[in-house]
């Protein structure tokens, strides 16, 4: 499935048609988009003009015999208001890249590690017991699927509540880490990140999402 | 601040509802009432007017019809401070009511009851009830609601503080209740039926939750979260949990 947030032209249509996919959801199309795409058999095309709210603004879980609400995480990323806590500042290259994989990382179900370049998602951790385990699954799928992960950054949806899942990310590759801090174990933490040569910034956001 | 000259009473749960009518009695307030309540409260020994000698029209159709009258509605909602509305009370000599305490023919419980008949669940659609309700609720600027037993003591001591006036506040707060009441009411009815003619999965899903309880937070602390009760889950589930002990370490 591909989703796109802005009208598909004509040459991301072509692009498309070359890959096995079986749904792509839109804002809008350009007719030579549209045609391109309905030419190929068990190929959805979703229209979605606006973006809809939740109902009554919130979202409900169902619990046995009850609901819990909540108000939607609507917190964006602010760069700006993030904390180096290392002995290396993020590049501006790394900086551009943390707020692309901090913003990606508030939609992955939690436990989330995402890592990222400027703009592109390499690899995925999602929906994890343990954090450790999400940034070693997130760097097993992208060498499955052959990308590098040398000079990648990480966004974590959550602090790391021991230093292992910093070496896991550093020892993948990854040189960067965008993080909501506040472990009792923070300072162990940064340590491991110094040590490993990482930048590391607390965001001091989390974006849990079960 | 509105004084209460006149009160409706008709309840289905009359839990409560002596002491109510005697809290407003002992403060001058003329008491209406139909059938059951009625004779409740004529046996409690207080003084009651029938709503058929209010609206010169007897209870009628297996008391289908008891309140349904323009002089019932129209004390209900004729607004106090209007000119014209006054003018026209008097014209069909219409008296003002200012309290309504009215609870419904208990539908989801009778829904709930294992093989009941169609015929009962129909019967069991109060009609008089919620259309006094919201009469009241919408002219809550001159009319008191009461739908909940739990809201008496509150409303009489309120009076009783007041010189026989209940305050915009409690009104509003009431008003609000009373359209929530018949909005579950008439969810519970829709939903009953559609059950019954479709299936587990309703066209239209009505759903009634009560909040139970704010939460510290949500997903995340900048997220604002609470915990809704399903009513008619009958006090099972996770939702309904006791919490025994609070942990030790506050949260983090």
């Amino acid at each position: 499935m591909i989703a796109v947030n802005r009208p598909l032209d004509a040459a991301t249509a072509e692009a498309i048609s070359k890959l096995f996919v079986e749904a792509v959801v839109a804002p809008s199309y350009e007719a030579a988009a549209r045609e391109k795409l309905a030419a190929r058999k068990n190929l959805r095309l979703m229209d979605m003009s606006t973006t809809a709210g939740d109902v009554y603004g919130l979202q409900l879980k169902s619990v046995g015999g009850g609901l819990l609400v909540q108000t939607p995480d609507t917190a964006g990323a602010k760069p700006e208001e993030w904390k180096c806590v290392t002995e290396r500042k993020p590049t501006e290259e790394e900086l551009r890249a943390l707020a692309f994989a901090w913003r990606v990382t508030k939609h992955v179900k939690s436990n989330a590690i995402v890592f990222a370049r400027d703009g592109v998602v390499v690899g995925v951790g999602a929906g994890q017991m343990s954090r450790v385990d999400s940034a070693k699954l997130a760097a097993t799928k992208a060498r499955e699927l052959k990308h590098s992960l040398e000079g990648t950054v990480v966004g974590s949806d959550a602090f790391f509540p021991f230093p292992d899942g910093v070496e896991e990310i550093a020892k993948a590759g990854a040189t960067a880490i965008a993080q909501p801090g506040g472990s009792v174990r923070d300072a162990e933490v940064i340590a491991a990140a110094n040590r490993l040569g990482l930048a590391m910034v607390f965001t001091g956001v989390r974006h849990f999402r079960h | 601040m509105k004084k209460i000259s006149r009160a409706l009473i008709s309840v289905s749960d009359k839990t409560g509802v002596a002491e109510f009518a005697a809290g407003l009695a002992a403060q001058g307030v003329e008491i209406l009432s139909t059938g059951g309540t009625a004779k409740l409260l004529r046996d409690k020994g207080l003084k009651v007017r029938d709503v058929s000698d209010l609206t010169g029209f007897p209870e009628m159709l297996d008391g289908r019809v008891k309140t349904l009258h323009p002089k019932v509605h129209g004390g209900l909602l004729a607004i106090r401070s209007n000119p014209q509305h006054q003018e026209q009370v008097k014209k069909h000599g219409i008296e003002f009511i200012d309290l309504v305490a009215v609870n419904l023919y208990p539908f989801e419980k009778t829904a709930g009851k294992p093989g009941v008949k169609f015929e009962e669940l129909i019967e069991n659609i109060d009609i008089g009830g919620p259309s006094m309700i919201r009469s009241a609720a919408k002219n809550f600027e001159d009319v008191t609601v009461v739908v909940d037993a739990a809201d008496y003591a509150a409303v009489i001591e309120e009076m009783k503080a007041n010189g026989g006036c209940v305050s915009d506040e409690t009104r509003a707060r009431l008003s609000r209740k009373a359209f929530a009441t018949t909005a579950a009411y008439d969810g519970a009815i829709s939903t009953t039926l559609q059950k019954l003619a479709d299936g587990a999965l309703p066209q239209n899903l009505h759903m009634n939750f009560r909040k139970t309880m704010d939460l510290r937070y949500g997903e995340n602390p900048h997220q604002k979260a609470a915990l809704y009760l399903d009513p008619s889950a009958g006090g099972r589930g996770l939702a309904s949990a006791k919490q025994r002990k609070l942990s030790a370490r506050a949260g983090r």
